[in-house]
């Protein structure tokens, strides 16, 4: 039986190898002196979308919430494989918290069609909190498994999935339609990996045009959507002081000296 | 609509229909492999002739793989006249200055020029090459070229035997083929791709086998004002710094600093195999140059933000590989075009070189010839032009710098003393100091030795 998809793909900032003087001195990131990529756990979703397409049938269509900055994630998705994507552009999203989002990519995969597994990855950046995926699933009244590791197997009117507790992993059996909420870190050699974007599909696809909705088109009131959260203050985590000390020698005595201070330490 | 619907009417057309494709093939007039300076001067130029060129690139974006230096601007003036505009250039090089390193001592000479502080520079800049090639790339790609990054070429794929052999396309690590009329290869200086295809197509290697030489380089920021303070810099000022000496002691290579807009990139590039000899690892040597006082002075206090190594071809015009085959062109570093005097020059000698390949490519193009006859014309461009002109006139280069290792340590050195022997202040007169200086000068050299060292070293010149 073949599964149709909707993965939720999200932009963020890309925070390896920050440089000095992002965190302003008002605790803000300084977002000119970054740059943006396709979030890695939204990657992986999309991977695991994909796989259930390869090995089943069906389509996985991408859905992105806000405008693209420098890394277009629906054309990576285009240049991935998936069959259709989507774009919910509006000013209102340039401010808007988890909810905000949730409801309108509640409203957006209502526009394309409830799919049998909405996929998103356990996005924890941009003040999302992981909330964003778990939110649009209980507004879509959908079943959901959180912290997905691995899709086991899929069949019968339901998904078998493995999901990250403390300590351990859980094996849950859930009901299709369902909300998968991938939270996984994988290395480059695992099945799970996701795969990088095929050259034919980017030759094809670079200038595919991409379906936009603003927040009026999904049936929504920009006026009264505003966001249930507030920001009234942000903080920089305090740098934490390493002191180094050096040890002469190259001795056993040096050893025995480094290993004692460590303990006192 | 219908979910299912729905994707049956999305419709999925090219921008522009490509030469040959289906869900099989897909064709293109050009592919170049590697996304740097030469690549995508080469993607620039038949981008800029209509064809329909895609740009493979083995970084996950063009520059990823690269490091930071100077670039010479000649030849992309040309390509992108509005390069001062738009590109990510850090400073231009306004002043230069050579420096020589005895242990603690140190002279050197400097030179500038108001005019290198207008445009266009001396068309010469400081880069960071990760920010540089992106921006080179984006530039290409609004010509119509496509980029392909993230993409591993691992192989060519081939048709015919002999003399009609010919590369047709490229196999992409986990990716289908794809195919392309003519395929410029820039995969730089580790050139796997471009090595296996000089065997497969049993071109001439060069008359030298190519050896290298390992950059290792640091980037450590500094705020703007304390850095044009210690470089005593105007803000769109920047300098260069060239240094040889002790801490390079018997490694045939040497030392440099250069100024960005708030960092300052300190690093060396010696033979690689030097280092072997020496029981030196570069690290080692990299400390030991950032230790000098005449350089820890420039940098201290500042952070380290990225530690980096780059090989580099220089064995120049005799190791240069014959560049064309059928439906196949070599360019910059791949080609092994450095220019590894005084001037170690090489962006520019890519960019040159792909630009070559790539109106070559247009003009065989327009003949429907993609032989490596009709390809000739690269080669007659680049024997024409100031590339092959400097790379045979410092031919001798690799060999003087093999033949004299007292040029990099002993012959500095005793510069130095002499000069801080000479300007001693003390008791004793000043006949006897200076006789004494030069007596030390020349002590340890064989005069002939020395004579014909210095006449072998003016072809560096």
């Amino acid at each position: 039986m073949a599964y149709n998809s909707i993965v939720l793909v999200r932009e963020i900032w890309d925070t390896r190898d920050l440089l000095d003087g992002v965190v302003r001195s008002d605790g803000q990131a300084d977002t000119s002196r970054l740059t943006t990529r396709f979030d890695p756990e939204d990657l992986n979703a999309l991977e695991m979308a994909l796989q259930v397409k390869d090995e089943h049938g069906g389509t996985v269509t991408a859905l992105s919430v806000g405008a693209s900055r420098e890394v277009d994630v629906l054309r990576e998705s285009l240049y991935r494989g998936v069959d259709a994507v989507y774009r919910v552009v509006d000013p209102v999203l340039d401010t808007a918290d988890t909810s905000v989002k949730a409801t309108a990519a509640t409203k957006a995969v209502e526009k394309i069609g409830r799919p049998d597994l909405f996929i998103a990855g356990l996005n924890v950046g941009e003040g999302e909190n992981s909330h964003v995926g778990v939110h649009t699933a209980q507004l879509l009244g959908l079943p959901r498994a959180h912290y997905v590791d691995r899709l086991q197997s899929i069949g019968d009117g339901a998904a078998t999935c493995i999901r990250a507790i403390e300590g351990g992993y859980e094996t849950v059996a859930i009901s299709l339609p369902a909300a998968l909420i991938v939270g996984v870190a994988l290395l480059k050699e695992d099945p799970r990996a996701p795969r990088s974007a095929k050259a034919r599909l980017k030759l094809q696809m670079k200038k595919t045009p991409i379906e936009q909705w603003s927040i009026a088109d999904l049936g929504l009131d920009p006026a009264t959507i505003g966001n249930v959260t507030i920001c009234v203050g942000v903080e920089p985590v305090e740098q934490r002081a390493i002191d180094s000390r050096r040890i002469e020698g190259s001795d056993e005595a040096a050893l025995k000296q480094m290993i004692q201070e460590l303990k006192e330490w | 609509m219908r979910f299912a619907d729905k994707l049956r009417n999305y419709s999925i057309a090219p921008a522009k229909p490509l030469s040959l494709m289906d869900e099989e093939q897909v064709k293109l007039d050009a592919l170049v492999i590697g996304g740097g300076p030469a690549g995508l001067s080469a993607a620039c130029a038949m981008a800029g002739a209509g064809m329909e060129v895609g740009v493979l690139e083995r970084g996950e974006f063009c520059g990823a793989k690269n490091v930071s230096g100077l670039l010479y601007t000649t030849v992309l003036s040309e390509i992108l006249p509005d390069y001062l505009e738009s590109a990510p250039l850090e400073r231009p090089v306004t002043r230069r200055s050579l420096a020589f390193l005895d242990r603690e001592a140190y002279w050197s000479v400097s030179f500038g020029s108001e005019a290198w502080c207008e445009k266009p520079y001396n068309h010469t800049h400081v880069v960071y090459r990760a920010q540089f090639d992106r921006w080179f790339a984006g530039q290409t790609e609004e010509l119509g070229a496509t980029l392909l990054e993230g993409m591993v070429v691992e192989n060519l794929l081939y048709e015919g035997e002999g003399a009609t052999k010919r590369p047709v396309g490229v196999q992409i690590r986990d990716d289908e083929p794809l195919y392309a009329d003519v395929i410029v290869l820039a995969d730089g200086a580790n050139c796997m791709v471009t090595d296996r295809a000089i065997n497969e197509l049993n071109l001439s290697r060069g008359a030298q086998e190519q050896t290298w030489a390992v950059g290792v380089k640091q980037i450590i920021s500094l705020p703007r004002e304390k850095l044009e303070d210690r470089f005593n810099l105007e803000p769109n000022e920047g300098c260069a710094i060239d240094y040889i000496g002790v801490p390079f002691e018997g490694l045939v290579g040497g030392g440099f600093v250069y100024t960005g807009r708030e960092s300052v990139v300190v690093g060396f590039a010696a033979k690689a195999e030097t280092f072997k000899h020496n029981r030196v690892s570069p690290a080692q040597v990299m400390d030991a140059f950032i230790q000098h006082p005449a350089v820890r002075r420039y940098v201290q206090g500042g952070n380290l933000e990225e530690y980096s190594a780059h090989m580099i071809p220089e064995s120049g015009y005799r190791a240069i590989p014959e560049m064309v085959g059928n439906h196949v062109m070599i360019a910059g570093d791949a080609a092994g075009l450095v220019n590894m005097s005084m001037y170690h020059e090489g962006s520019n000698h890519a960019m040159a070189s792909g630009r070559a390949a790539g109106e070559t490519a247009a003009v065989a193009r327009e003949a429907g010839d993609f032989s490596k006859e009709a390809l000739q014309p690269y080669v007659q461009k680049l024997r024409a032009s100031f590339v092959m002109r400097d790379l045979s006139k410092y031919k001798d280069v690799p060999e003087v710098m093999d033949s004299v290792p007292e040029l990099f340590s002993l012959y500095p050195s005793k510069v130095c003393s002499l000069l801080i022997d000479f300007f001693e202040v003390s008791l004793r007169s000043k006949a006897e100091v200076q006789k004494q200086a030069i007596q030390k000068f020349l002590s340890g050299v064989p005069k002939l030795k020395g004579i014909r060292d210095i006449w072998k070293v003016r072809k560096l010149i």
